[in-house]
């Protein structure tokens, strides 16, 4: 019994140990974040009239001074965490002047230090805030942290210090084949990112086209968004056929915003393709792009056995002006029941939202007109206005 | 005011405005800053002050300083506002450390701030005079012409950074500012000031940016009286055409351009 | 006899102990994945997603019984979150008071058709769809009452995007909360099948515009304590399994899903109580079972607020629901346990369900009673006795201390000294009574599982609350004002 005893005793005593380590953990971290919070009220205080002069001629000089005297290490830190807080918010010349600043304070030199601490959240720290200050010259050390770097959130912030920090495209191109030879899917993710670079990535996006990466293709793709791309029929072709069903949605939609460069015939092969992901990336893409011969084929689509693409043909008939509009009265008039009700439900709900623009002139005609093309057809349609509401009072309408 | 230093103080005034209108003509580029401070300095203390300034600008050109009644005028040839400015800061804290921080410091430069003139440095004694304040920020002189039109302009954005990284701005530029962190407020500050120019992100807690607008471009009919403009994060066409449909005047995506959303404004108001 | 009573209860405590250093275990060996996790999300760059069109849109699902009072201010708050493209749909679960129609006057919503697809779940009957043109994000659904799983079922079905969002009526989402979800989803898309998000009590808190602006310690006693228990079984109790793929729940008051998974393991069928749990194990189970590679994560950064209860008998409700919903899920989904091929699910997050939540409060109420057995025989003098105690009290208390730790290291949501001394105080004082007292309300929800056997798959008619609580619904204000106010109301959850 007593051994069970002594057991017991040292198992409490253990416990004891443990608790006051937490308890001084405790205070010691809550400790340092007051203090330091202190010493960042302190140093904003001191510093007020120097940032008043920074904010209130920042357009207009070509560089910013420093602040006069030396400056502690904490200070430093104060003033970084304050200049970031601007430069989130700015861009352009002026947040390049910012950038310099920081690079004149020493704080790019005080991070490349810190980017070779034995600590993983000082790492990310210091990544982050190298590539908030664009520091080019942090970029190999950047990449060789985003090579050993486990897949995650981190690898994004690094990824992300890297998009603004590189110089050159190879350096971009590195950092991309680096999170995608992870092969998670994260190509929106990427584009995003380099959006944030200062370097044109363009060619080298066009250049992933041309290689034989499917998720490569798919960032490029989602980079190229909206954009024309040369030689895109040619280009994108076996892409439509791809294995990966994002690959061949993105193609898609790529092929249809080139616009004028695509016949009418190819788009209505697209319209017939077997894999419903892509008729629906088409049918929403001919809502954007206002082809001429974008009204007839969605019309068709309206009869689609795919709820969606039904769905996005109808939203993009109401993109293409007074023509898609007159379609649609057609359609729901029109034999297909599926078709006529979703027709009907969309010029139901665009002619409610028309109806609220009161203000806007444009706005006020356009809707006047497809109030005259409905009436044109209001005997065709069958759409009661009470459809649908079961008893329930209706509240205004707008 | 007694009918004794009346005419003191004229003289003193002629003999600053002689100095400035000479240190302009002898300058390279034209331009000449000027640091107004109240003190009383002896001749020695005057010394210091001229080389505190004169270590501050880092420049070869030597600072002048002009002794007036109860202030002190620091003339800094070829330093536009903002060298003034990072110079006064240079003053301002040595002030503190002599002690002698009673009031405010104000700055200037020439032809920044307009064709230096005796009504000017009248105008800049007075609010050096007036001003009490020991914790004033360094004051930026502003010619009453071109504040006669003072135009109010309503910052609405959850985020504070954006309002404090205007505000010294477009005080600059002659705004009267007013801040407000939601929706609500907003209106609330708009029908109680009636500003010139509205600038307000979409996401707003409680009301929300496009409600805002609509609500804003109902109680000023005309586009004249008011105009808005959104600085938004948010990027999606959609939402930007239906900011320009619901009234707004202008759209600047975040992360902006100061540069390009100043440009904006002129734009709007001509 | 004696030595038997003691042995016992030596025993007893040593499982306890164990459980705990399992767990410990669990977040030493993964303790840098769990940091990665807590110091990623202060660098990434919300800010520039949440206007971005990269972003996946979402669907928030709100269901909604009898919520008149609040449903409003929650409506607008959602409507307002930092996210690019998104819509909120509100079910109305058949409430029985104005909710809907304050809703169709809020936002004078106008009928719509619904036009169901194929394939759909099953639930309720539609009574209606409502929209405004005006509020295009928003869409209101009345059906009929069918319980919040069953309401559930319905928004998944109404909804027109490929990410679902769960969210209690009555709970305060911040403005970053989803967009930080959608990150950790993009950056993993395929694989990413379910987010959970992290569930704060939003007592004492000032609230306005349904943001909570300035965040305190609640000043009253229950939902101090409730504030304590979230930190320890949200925070680090979620992390660490998060960590290891063996997420058991999802919050239902905050969470992300993948559409397409959800329909394909049925929706909330059957999760009626508890479905929180029983939808993740499904995901689990589903993914084992076709081989298919996933994660379902947990993103403590994601913040939802929501009111604590503050009166014994709702609380006890609460928890006796939880422990009904616990045990009907982990008797369900036993076949799993301990099979290797359900990795981490199988093999360690349900085992220790079962023994840490099931039958722990057995193995405490027995080894207490051992222990007071013991002492009346006179086998063990009072020194023994307080030493068992005190081991078993010294190791919840250094669980939430360590909970504490996590919350400070990431978080330190409440940044007062005198706020951690409390929240210091009170993890000790709660092990002197209200641990106690929710050991008792598991069994009790235990008890009440094995008498109301009635869930097995079949659709029931009932709303959230099943005993009658007849217990008034009082708000501190109807109308919020520019001053903000502090909800100190007694809602039944």
């Amino acid at each position: 019994m007593t051994d069970s005893a002594s057991h017991l005793v040292a198992l409490a005593g253990m416990l004891v140990v443990l608790i006051v380590l937490v308890f001084i953990a405790l205070f010691g971290l809550r400790a340092r974040a007051i203090w330091f919070e202190r010493q960042t009220r302190r140093y904003l205080d001191k510093h007020r009239d120097y940032l008043d002069y920074v904010k209130s001629h920042l357009p207009d000089v070509e560089q910013l001074h420093t602040p006069a005297g030396k400056l502690a290490k904490t200070e430093l830190k104060v003033l970084q965490n304050k200049l970031f807080e601007w430069m989130d918010q700015i861009g352009g010349a002026e947040r390049d002047k910012l950038a310099q600043l920081c690079r004149d304070l020493g704080l790019v030199e005080m991070n490349l230090r810190r980017l070779r601490s034995e600590i993983h959240g000082v790492r990310l720290h210091a990544a982050y805030s190298l590539g908030m200050m664009q520091a080019g010259e942090a970029v190999p050390m950047l990449q060789q942290l985003l090579d050993e770097e486990r897949y995650g959130s981190p690898a994004f912030v690094i990824a992300r210090a890297i998009a603004r920090s590189a110089q050159s495209p190879e350096e971009l191109d590195r950092m991309v084949r680096t999170i995608v030879g992870h092969g998670k899917h994260s190509h929106r993710l990427i584009a995003e990112l380099l959006a944030f670079s200062r370097i044109d990535c363009t060619p080298m996006l066009l250049d992933y086209l041309r290689e034989d990466d499917a998720e490569l293709a798919k960032v490029a793709l989602t980079g190229l968004q909206n954009r024309i791309i040369p030689g895109a029929n040619r280009l994108l072709q076996p892409f439509v056929l791809a294995n990966d069903a994002e690959l061949r949605r993105l193609a898609v939609q790529a092929l249809v915003e080139q616009g004028d460069l695509l016949p009418e015939a190819q788009m209505k092969a697209l319209l017939r393709h077997a894999d419903p992901e892509v008729r629906l990336a088409v049918a929403e893409a001919l809502g954007r792009s206002g082809q001429p011969y974008a009204v007839a084929l969605l019309k068709e689509a309206m009869s689609d056995e795919d709820r969606r693409v039904r769905t996005a043909s109808a939203r993009s008939l109401t993109l293409l002006e007074d023509a898609g509009f007159r379609a649609l009265c057609e359609v729901a008039g029109g034999a297909d029941e599926t078709a006529a009700k979703l027709a009907a439900a969309t010029i139901r709900e665009e002619l409610a939202r028309g109806a609220l623009y009161e203000g806007d002139f444009e706005q006020a005609k356009r809707h006047s007109r497809r109030l005259g093309i409905y009436r044109q057809f209001a005997e065709s349609i069958r759409i009661g206005w009470n459809a649908g509401s079961s008893g329930v009072p209706r509240g205004d309408t707008a | 005011m007694s009918m004794q230093v009346e005419p003191q103080q004229t003289a003193e005034r002629s003999q600053l405005l002689a100095r400035l209108h000479r240190l302009l003509l002898d300058s390279g580029e034209t331009v000449c800053g000027l640091i107004l401070i109240r003190c009383a300095l002896d001749a020695e203390g005057l010394d210091r002050l001229r080389e505190r300034a004169a270590a501050a600008t880092n420049r070869e050109a030597s600072v002048f300083v002009e002794p007036l009644r109860d202030a002190a005028a620091i003339l800094l040839p070829d330093e536009k506002l903002s060298g003034t400015h990072y110079a006064a800061l240079a003053v301002k804290e040595w002030l503190r450390d002599a002690g002698l921080d009673a009031g405010p410091v104000l700055i200037a430069s020439f032809p920044e701030c307009g064709v230096p003139k005796e009504s000017d440095l009248r105008a800049m004694q007075a609010i050096v005079a007036e001003h009490a304040g020991r914790d004033d920020p360094i004051l930026i002189y502003n010619q009453p012409e071109r504040t006669e039109r003072s135009r109010t302009v309503l910052i609405v954005d959850e985020d504070e950074t954006v309002g404090e990284l205007l505000d010294s701005r477009l005080r600059l530029q002659g705004f009267e500012v007013f801040r407000a962190r939601d929706g609500s407020d907003g209106l609330r500050l708009f029908d109680a000031l009636s500003p010139d120019l509205v600038i307000t992100e979409l996401k707003l807690p409680g009301v929300d940016g496009f409600d805002l607008i609509r609500n804003i471009r109902q109680r000023s009919r005309e586009e004249g009286e008011c105009h808005i403009l959104v600085l938004s994060e948010n990027r999606m066409e959609r939402d930007i055409s239906r900011c320009f449909e619901l009234g707004a005047s202008d759209y600047i995506r975040k992360p902006f351009s100061p540069l390009e959303l100043e440009a904006r404004i002129r734009r709007l108001f001509h | 006899m004696r030595t038997f009573l003691l042995g016992y209860a030596v025993f007893a405590l040593y499982s306890v102990l164990a459980v705990y250093a399992f767990y410990a275990a669990i977040l030493l060996l993964s303790h840098k994945r769990i940091i990665d996790i807590l110091k990623s999300s202060r660098y990434t760059r919300y800010r520039e997603l949440s206007g971005s069109d990269q972003v996946p849109p979402v669907s928030i699902l709100v269901p909604s019984y009898n919520e008149e009072l609040t449903i409003i201010e929650s409506v607008r708050s959602l409507l307002n979150l930092g996210y690019p493209s998104y819509e909120v749909i509100v079910i109305n679960d058949g409430s029985k008071d104005a909710t809907l129609q304050v809703l169709i006057d809020e936002f004078g919503l106008l009928p719509k058709e619904y036009v169901p697809a194929e394939g759909e779940l099953e639930a309720m009957p539609i009574r209606g769809l409502y929209h405004n043109p005006r509020f295009p994000k928003l869409y209101v659904v009345d059906k009929e009452n069918g319980g919040k799983a069953d309401a559930l079922n319905v928004g998944i079905n109404v909804a027109h995007y490929p990410l679902v969002a769960t969210i209690d009526a009555d709970s305060l989402l911040e403005k970053d909360a989803l967009i930080r979800l959608a990150s950790v989803y993009m950056e993993n898309p395929e694989e990413t099948i379910a987010i959970g998000g992290n569930v704060r009590v939003a007592n004492g808190c000032k609230i306005e515009n349904g943001r909570v602006t300035e965040v305190s310690l609640p000043r009253k006693l229950l939902p101090m304590f409730q504030n304590i228990e979230y930190l320890k079984s949200f925070l680090a109790g979620r992390i660490g399994w998060s960590a290891i793929n063996g997420l058991l729940i999802v919050s239902g008051a905050f969470g992300l899903f993948r559409r397409d998974y959800l329909i394909k393991v049925g929706g909330y069928r059957d999760g009626f109580p508890g479905e929180d749990m029983n939808i993740i194990i499904k995901l689990h189970k589903y993914m084992l079972d076709n081989g298919l590679p996933y994660r379902i994560a947990y993103c403590p950064d994601a913040v939802c607020w929501t009111q604590a209860p503050e009166s014994l008998r709702i609380l006890q409700s609460q928890r006796k629901r939880w422990s009904r919903g616990n045990i009907k899920n982990i008797f369900k989904y036993s076949s799993m346990m301990f099979v290797p091929k359900y990795k981490a699910v199988g093999l360690l997050s349900m085992p220790y369900t079962l023994i840490y939540e099931t039958l722990g409060p057995y193995l405490r109420l027995t080894g207490y009673a051992a222990l007071v057995g013991c002492f009346l025989l006179g086998t063990v003098d009072y020194r023994m006795m307080l030493l068992i105690l005190g081991i078993s009290l010294m190791a919840e208390i250094l669980f939430s201390c360590g909970a504490l730790l996590i919350e400070e290291m990431a978080f330190r949501r409440y940044p007062k000294f005198s706020d951690l001394v409390k929240m210091m105080f009170y993890s000790v004082l709660m092990t002197l009574g209200y641990n106690q007292i929710n050991v008792y309300w598991k069994i009790l929800g235990h008890i009440d599982y094995i008498r109301n056997d009635d869930s097995w798959g079949v659709m029931v008619r009932t709303s959230w609350q099943d005993d009658a609580s007849g217990a008034p619904v009082s708000a501190a204000s109807g109308t919020p004002h520019a001053g903000g106010r502090t909800i100190a109301d007694n809602r039944t959850i």
